[in-house]
């Protein structure tokens, strides 16, 4: 029996059969008719001949002329094209999907958090850098995404600090070094895909980027 | 259609492909070069068979790697990485094969008249094509069935490639192709008719 396509063309059982899509239901049939139909054994050995010889002469795989350099030279394009991103990200004057998708991973909620809260305060110094008196003076909003934390914000004049306080977060372990900065302001930097937040006199206080793995990277002009 | 688990594997190879893939939507393209170094010899196997061009096949085969690397980000995992990495190569081979047609004709290609344009059962072969007898004298084996596989169309290239080298299901070939899997048998069909009618003198 041969089955008409989508097209309304017949094509034979023994090409289902050698290409083992003929169901099994059909396949004993057809292979009765085989045993006893001369030309059908015919066209059989014909495919089955044509079948050999595609599979020897065309190899699945080859070995590519200039291998490593094939390599290399995708690795090039893939960072050029990376490179262009961040430069039309920047030039829209945003600061790029690259740089947002770092909001999404789960443990840059908690140091969003911490340096809101210290931009916070960076933005409330400025604003009352002329008043006489910083005594009576706080941090007017703070958000901490966990609402298991409760924030609490204090400023020593005197100290000329800010003192941020979480309570209810998980304890850090031993072993681990906690370092605050007080940042004023930020501004991408296309040249390097980075952030730079500076400190209230305008000096660079840390830079984030991010590496090969996408992973968020901090540095300090002290580290 | 191939799979990871046919792929090539190399000695040092002990991460899964959807491992792999995983680091790749992260931005790791140290992974992306782990998978470019286990599928590049496939790739550029398949587009060779495709373009008959050493030059043009290489980098037909970047430009298959770097559109899949772009297009990463929407990779589920439904298929497995090689048979989508094949479907983008093949495309990509394919769109060349299309506008290297039109450049040469002066016209857009027509695929209902690469389907059908010959007869399966044609006793002649269209103007142009050296005689088999000829061709045989002139081209070693490989060389005389690829140029056997250049005289179909890129469809019927496609289906006799993902069929006989890949060693896809006909279903896998559908998927691959985006047509149905009545079509891929009569491509199949027609494409063994035909590619017997030019390798005849090769019975034995």
């Amino acid at each position: 029996m041969n089955k008409p396509n989508e097209n309304n063309q017949a094509v034979p059982d023994w090409m289902r059969w050698l290409d083992g899509e003929l169901p099994a239901e059909e396949r004993a049939a057809f292979e009765q008719k085989l045993e006893n139909d001369a030309a059908l054994k015919e066209d059989v050995a014909l495919a089955q001949q044509l079948s050999r010889l595609l599979k020897e002469e065309l190899p699945a795989e080859m070995a590519i002329p200039h291998a490593d350099f094939f390599n290399s030279q995708i690795q090039v394009r893939l960072a050029r094209e990376e490179a262009e991103e961040k430069r039309v990200a920047a030039a829209a004057g945003a600061l790029g999907a690259g740089w947002m998708s770092w909001l999404k991973m789960p443990w840059l909620v908690g140091a969003a958090a911490a340096l809101a809260l210290a931009l916070g305060a960076g933005v409330w110094m400025r604003s009352d850098s002329a008043a006489v008196s910083l005594a009576d003076t706080q941090v007017m909003s703070t958000y901490a995404p966990n609402p298991k934390v409760v924030v609490s914000a204090f400023h020593s004049a005197e100290a000329e600090a800010t003192v941020l306080l979480l309570e209810g977060l998980d304890e850090l372990p031993a072993d681990r070094k906690v370092v605050g900065w007080h940042l004023h302001s930020g501004e991408p930097d296309p040249a390097f895909g980075a952030m730079r937040f500076r400190g209230l006199s305008g000096q660079v206080e840390v830079v984030m980027t991010r590496d090969a793995q996408n992973q968020p990277r901090l540095f300090t002009p002290r580290s | 259609m191939p799979t990871a688990a046919a792929a090539p594997e190399t000695g040092d190879d002990v991460l899964s492909d959807i491992e792999r893939v995983r680091r790749c939507q992260a931005g790791d393209t140290r992974a992306f070069d782990a998978l470019v170094t286990k599928y590049r010899g496939k790739v550029y196997a398949m587009s060779y068979h495709l373009v008959q061009n050493e030059t043009e096949a290489w980098d037909l085969s970047q430009e298959a790697f770097i559109k899949a690397w772009r297009a990463l980000p929407n990779f589920k995992g439904d298929a497995a990485f090689y048979t989508w990495l094949f479907r983008i190569a093949h495309n990509v081979a394919y769109d060349w094969l299309r506008k290297k047609r039109v450049r040469a004709e002066g016209n857009e290609f027509d695929d209902s008249r690469a389907d059908h344009g010959v007869a399966a059962g044609a006793e002649t072969v269209p103007r142009g094509v050296p005689a088999p007898d000829t061709a045989m004298k002139q081209a070693e084996l490989g060389q005389r069935i690829r140029g056997a596989i250049q005289q179909l169309s890129p469809d019927h290239q496609q289906a006799i490639l993902l069929r006989e080298v890949e060693g896809c299901s006909y279903e896998e070939i559908a998927a691959a192709m985006h047509c149905s899997v009545g079509t891929v048998m009569s491509r199949l069909f027609y494409a063994r008719k035909k590619l017997q009618e030019l390798l005849q003198d090769l019975r034995p």
